[in-house]
């Protein structure tokens, strides 16, 4: 076998596997979509329909189903103000472990350490402390949970960035008479755009995504999507073209941010493991 | 010292000047102030308030009025004793384990094919990307939706090569095998791009010196990537179990526990002790345990991490570490 052919052979190999793969990881996701776009009357046909005129039918059950825009305003306003306070006081606090070395690397390791930490077992306490306080089914007692899950891998993702500004633009603002935070403000903060952006993502996500705060914090007023969608799961299969309708609403954030923020995403999904 | 400081020490302030001076002296202790008070409130508190739950008797009936009977380690001794609780630390672990094998093996097979250009590698890495981001409670749901005895095109699919439908998620086994596949689905190319980030920082020289050697391709894997990618096979295997010990949303949508109590995983078994049962100090000393055992695979993670990042390429350090 020549180089030539040999390689021919590889990448013959290659294509397939990934052509399988690619089946194995859109295909279910598909047939949710599929699902939800299909006339009741055939949601249940055996052999599957895959071809068939779409409709909307499921997607106006849910939305006409009471306090439906209330419980998709509640989880947009959560995920930004969770966002934005991340952001911010993540950004000050890296900006101030990049440029004086605060704890220096065990303060790293310690921030990454938060990463792990189980927080589901902060939803005893948040339950209790939250009761006695009032703030069940208030939409901040859900910001405040949902801030402290990522506000310290926030930290720990925007370090580098500000590591890689150089301090002598700083400098130059200071002697020019700009303040410290000025120089922050004006400098750093846009120069670390890039990583910014993509810790706002991670952020917002991250709140769309979550289940467990949502399902413990609220009770009616406060409810959240990924609530409504679970409140959906019944064998009773006369409503599952309704189950399959609102678990796309769910994913259609996540895809539409993959598909836009790709390369960006896979730093802080893996540890900075791939740059 | 500058000249600048010598300058602002010889300086004497008042009034909104003086503010303005220690603002600007004490900066960085000052941008890092809101987020520690933060986490101290919404962090630190909560765990002490988790002690302070798990040496009382809390319940439904007296949650509300507090002046909690005072009962010392019951809870912790009924919690570790508990055959339930016992239980579900196992399924988390033999998931976790079961699905991490799956997700290093097939990871690393799709680590070595993509490490390599072609065709199309950028819209393949998208793809990869999406399982890992979606909303886990969807997640549960599409699976739920395709593993159905009944209608499940799942049963239909293995129907076309003449195998009998099979109750996915209503016998006890399948349904463990069902959330471990469903898991190893979700999160296999977390590993896949962990891998890929490790090969793409391997030496090529070392390669370049074997091929001259003469060595296979077979043996440069076997004897120099396998080696070379220990710690980041590591860094992996320790995320995943940990992650293990988290596991809620997608074993909530999909099975919730059952049938029986045959997929209760640990983080559904303090849910259900805390907010079903309203037991909320069984469920504390519980949390409390776990969050010690966490602690130990943390520093187990961190050791890992280090050794990751110091072990491959000592020159270019991680800027982070």
């Amino acid at each position: 076998m020549t180089r030539r052919q040999a390689h021919i052979a590889t990448m013959t190999f290659v294509y397939v596997f990934l052509f399988f793969m690619l089946a194995a990881w859109s295909l279910p996701p598909l047939w949710m979509v599929l699902t939800s776009i299909k006339d009741p009357g055939i949601t249940f046909s055996i052999p599957p329909v895959w071809f068939f005129t779409p409709t909307l039918e499921n997607f106006q059950a849910i939305i006409n189903r009471p306090f439906f825009f209330q419980y998709l305003m509640n989880t947009i306003v959560i995920s930004i103000i969770t966002s934005v306070i991340e952001l911010l006081l993540g950004a000050m606090a890296a900006y101030s472990l990049s440029r004086y070395r605060t704890g220096g690397s065990k303060m790293m390791f310690l921030l990454l350490g938060f990463r792990t930490f189980p927080y589901v077992l902060l939803g005893v306490p948040f339950y209790i402390i939250f009761t006695r306080l009032g703030l069940i089914d208030n939409i901040w007692s859900q910001i405040a949970a949902n801030t402290i899950v990522g506000l310290p891998f926030t930290i720990w993702l925007l370090v580098p960035f500000f590591d890689d500004i150089p301090y002598e633009l700083e400098e130059a603002a200071i002697l020019d008479g700009c303040s410290r935070y000025g120089a922050m403000w004006r400098i750093a903060f846009p120069l670390a755009q890039a990583g910014l952006v993509v810790m706002l993502i991670l952020n917002f996500m991250g709140t769309w995504n979550n289940f467990f705060f949502p399902l413990i914090l609220s009770t009616q007023q406060a409810k959240t999507m990924t609530i409504v969608a679970s409140e959906f799961i019944t064998d009773d299969q006369a409503l599952w073209g309704n189950l399959a309708a609102m678990g796309t609403l769910l994913l259609i954030p996540p895809i539409f941010v993959v598909f836009a923020f790709q390369r960006r995403l896979v730093q802080g999904l893996t540890l900075g493991g791939v740059k | 010292m500058s000249s600048q400081d010598q300058v602002n020490t010889l300086t004497t302030y008042s009034g909104l000047g003086a503010i303005e001076h220690f603002l600007e002296k004490q900066a960085r202790f000052v941008l890092l102030l809101p987020a520690v008070i933060l986490l101290a409130v919404l962090f630190v508190y909560p765990i002490i308030y988790t002690i302070d739950l798990s040496v009382h008797n809390v319940n439904l009936l007296n949650v509300a009025r507090g002046g909690w009977p005072f009962v010392g380690l019951d809870n912790f001794y009924d919690a570790l004793t508990n055959a339930d609780f016992i239980h579900a630390l196992w399924v988390a672990v033999f998931f976790g384990g079961a699905s991490l094998l799956l997700e290093v093996v097939l990871g690393m097979i799709l680590a070595l094919t993509f490490n390599r250009a072609f065709v199309g590698k950028n819209f393949l890495m998208t793809i990869c990307l999406l399982p890992m981001m979606m909303t886990p409670i969807a997640v549960g749901i599409f699976w739920r939706l395709l593993l159905n005895s009944q209608w499940g095109i799942v049963n239909y699919f293995i129907g076309l090569i003449g195998i009998p439908r099979q109750a996915w998620l209503g016998d006890p086994i399948l349904a463990q095998v069902s959330v471990i596949g469903v898991t190893f689905w979700w999160q296999v190319s977390f590993s896949f791009l962990v891998f890929l980030g490790g090969l793409t920082a391997l030496p090529v020289e070392v390669f370049e010196a074997a091929s001259i050697d003469g060595a296979s391709r077979r043996q440069a894997f076997r004897y120099i990537t396998l080696p070379l990618m220990i710690p980041v096979i590591l860094v992996v295997i320790v995320m995943r179990l940990i992650d293990a010990f988290r596991a809620f949303d997608v074993v909530y949508a999909l099975t919730d526990g059952g049938p029986g109590n045959s997929t209760e995983v640990i983080a559904l078994q303090l849910y259900d002790t805390a907010f079903r049962h309203q037991n909320f100090s069984q469920a504390a000393a519980l949390a409390l345990f776990l969050s010690v055992l966490m602690l130990f695979l943390t520093a187990l993670l961190l050791r890992a991490l280090r050794a990751r990042y110091s072990g491959i390429d000592g020159a270019e350090r991680s800027p982070a570490l």
